[in-house]
């Protein structure tokens, strides 16, 4: 099996390439949304901003 | 997401929050909040109970920007989204698809670039299906990613179910 693979097709897979569409711009409504008002998403960023913080920077070199 | 070379480049700490998304968030040195994405996406495989389940939707948003500027091009980006990747993948068997953002018209660059992205940190364990879609009515075209483990036992199964889903939804 080739490690990648291309396919073109034209005018087709329209409806499903809009239901992608949708659902992606739905995710970032609900993404800002939650980052707003869910207090999980609101500790989470505040755990990291911490960490940074006190590492000084973001960066990392390591996972 | 499986080359070793980029374990070890600069990249941004990131925090995974999980829930229905499988959230994770990470901070630029120019302290703009990204938030990264996958959304289980089993409309896309509905004759597959199974890849229903497995299937998620890749995004990425920027939730916090006080620059108030558009972000500016950032290389560590890139391994930080790698470091993401590989993370994702590692819980369990997943099959990722992305599909550019056409609001702004710059879905081919877009598309260019998550490829030149995907072909530096693949490695030899991950396989990318492409589909390029339309035009609509409208001449839009729509560029979409399938991503797996290459070792994936279903893989010629779901790439084979992806192509068959894309070309039986015809405008």
């Amino acid at each position: 099996m080739q490690s990648q693979e291309s396919l073109i097709t034209e005018k087709k897979g329209v409806k499903i390439a809009k239901l992608m569409i949708e659902s992606k711009l739905q995710t970032q409504k609900d993404v800002l949304w939650a980052y707003e008002n869910d207090p999980t998403i609101k500790e989470a960023i505040s755990r990291l901003k911490k960490r940074n913080a006190e590492r000084g920077t973001p960066v990392i070199t390591k996972i | 997401m499986q080359n070793e070379a980029h374990l070890s480049l600069p990249k941004y700490d990131f925090e995974f929050v999980g829930g229905v998304f499988n959230a994770y968030f990470f901070q630029t040195q120019h302290d703009i909040i990204y938030e990264v994405t996958f959304k289980p996406s089993g409309y896309i495989f509905e004759e597959s109970q199974l890849f229903q389940n497995q299937t998620f939707e890749f995004s990425i948003t920027p939730i916090e920007n006080p620059t108030n500027i558009n972000p500016p091009s950032d290389k560590r980006i890139p391994n930080t989204i790698a470091s993401i990747f590989l993370d994702f993948f590692q819980q369990h068997e997943r099959i990722v698809v992305y599909l550019c953002d056409t609001a702004d018209k710059r879905a081919s660059a877009r598309f260019r670039k998550f490829n030149q992205w995907f072909d530096w940190y693949k490695g030899t364990s991950f396989l990318k299906v492409d589909m390029q879609m339309g035009a609509d009515t409208y001449g839009e075209i729509y560029f979409t990613s399938l991503i797996l483990r290459l070792e994936n036992p279903d893989a010629i199964e779901i790439v084979a179910m992806f192509r068959k889903m894309i070309l039986s939804n015809q405008k």
